[in-house]
């Protein structure tokens, strides 16, 4: 459905005016076979573990979520409501996908999961980021991961 | 999304986005990125498919082998399986919201048991608790006393919503939005009070209220209702 044409004209006009950045260049990384990667998840959908603090508007900080952490343990506090979270209400997966990823390592498709995950609130602009994304970069390095699958809401 | 990934894959780290809106990842270009079909909402495809949630993955992460030059950008090919459904009703159609709210509460607990896992939470209340507060804030009709605070209020509302869904889920194949959407707003008694409390939060001379209006209905039933 995510076709535009698809999207509620609402939502589908903020979509279209969203300023995005442009870049001259785009970086790329190799890497190893996937089956001996290290794979990390980084969510835009506002995800904590119980507890933890609720993301506020223009939120530009992040949580980091245990590769232990079970979907019982999950909250959602993103500001949108303006797109489905029933999905994640019947399974967590729909928009997190750490079970899925454990069943790749289980059967050798992907080498590792990363010990800790993040989470972002997508519905702030990312450039004010950058600070919180390097501290993020330096843990995932710390944590030898070489993979990294961004997954929005 | 993707700006995040041209951050990473500056730092060293290779990076896959899956990509809901093609036309932002046209734009931003990021290393790698997998165009995927499903709603917002839903970047995995169908709750509860783990065939393909794992398709997906593999095809996003399978871009992770391409030589390059970036971008390298991919397409997933599968759709929504779900097929939309009309939401069974509740036992009783000539419900009043306050018996409506004790029956949902009532099955919500039951599904909770069922699958030891709940999205209720962030109001920092019991479920019980949740739906009490709804209730006496429904009862002021329009009359708000600012007993609570504009972000209580709103993570009132957005619990008091996950009760409703879990409860419509429990024991239900899969359900596609749609389904819980039509019915929740146009086929319960707590979607009619959630649009008519938006109105009057959107008249009150109170800001925090007025800002709390916009996160109660979501922009395509704020359209579908005429609101």
């Amino acid at each position: 459905m995510a076709h535009l044409k698809d999207i509620p004209p609402r939502v589908r006009a903020s979509i279209e005016k969203l300023a995005c950045a442009t870049y001259d260049s785009t970086p790329f990384t190799t890497g190893g076979p996937l089956r001996q990667r290290r794979v990390a998840i980084l969510s835009t959908a506002g995800l904590h573990r119980r507890g933890d603090t609720r993301f506020k508007l223009s939120a530009t900080d992040y949580r980091i979520i245990p590769a232990e952490t079970t979907p019982a343990d999950l909250l959602m506090s993103h500001v949108s409501i303006n797109y489905d979270r029933t999905g994640y209400i019947q399974d967590l997966n729909t928009v997190f996908p750490l079970e899925r990823l454990k069943d790749m390592q289980s059967h050798g498709e992907i080498g590792a999961v990363a010990d800790r995950h993040y989470a972002f609130m997508g519905a702030t602009d990312p450039a004010g980021m950058s600070d919180e994304i390097a501290q993020v970069a330096g843990m995932m390095k710390a944590d030898r991961v070489d993979a990294v699958l961004l997954v929005p809401v | 999304m993707c700006t995040l990934a041209h951050s990473l894959e500056n730092a060293g780290i290779a990076t896959v986005v899956i990509s809901l809106i093609r036309m932002h990842s046209d734009i931003i270009r990021p290393p790698r990125a997998l165009f995927v079909p499903f709603e917002l909402g839903r970047p995995l495809g169908d709750p509860r498919d783990t065939d393909g949630q794992k398709a997906v993955l593999r095809a996003a992460l399978g871009l992770l082998e391409n030589p390059g030059p970036g971008p390298v950008f991919g397409a997933f090919e599968g759709r929504d399986r779900t097929t939309p459904t009309t939401v069974q009703p509740l036992p009783r159609a000539d419900l009043d919201f306050q018996a409506e709210i004790s029956d949902i509460l009532s099955l919500y607990h039951r599904a909770f048991v069922s699958k030891g896992r709940t999205t209720f939470g962030n109001s920092g209340l019991t479920p019980k608790d949740c739906c009490a507060q709804f209730t006496e804030l429904a009862r002021q009709n329009g009359k708000f006393t600012g007993r609570y605070s504009g972000k209580h209020l709103r993570f009132l509302i957005d619990d008091l919503k996950t009760i409703y869904f879990e409860a419509a889920c429990y024991q239900q194949p899969p359900l596609a939005s749609a389904s819980l959407h039509n019915w929740f707003w146009q086929g319960t008694r707590a979607g009619a009070v959630l649009t008519e409390m938006r109105a009057d939060f959107l008249k009150s001379d109170n800001k925090s209220l007025k800002l709390v209006a916009n996160f109660i209905v979501p922009g395509e039933w704020v359209d579908t209702l005429n609101l």
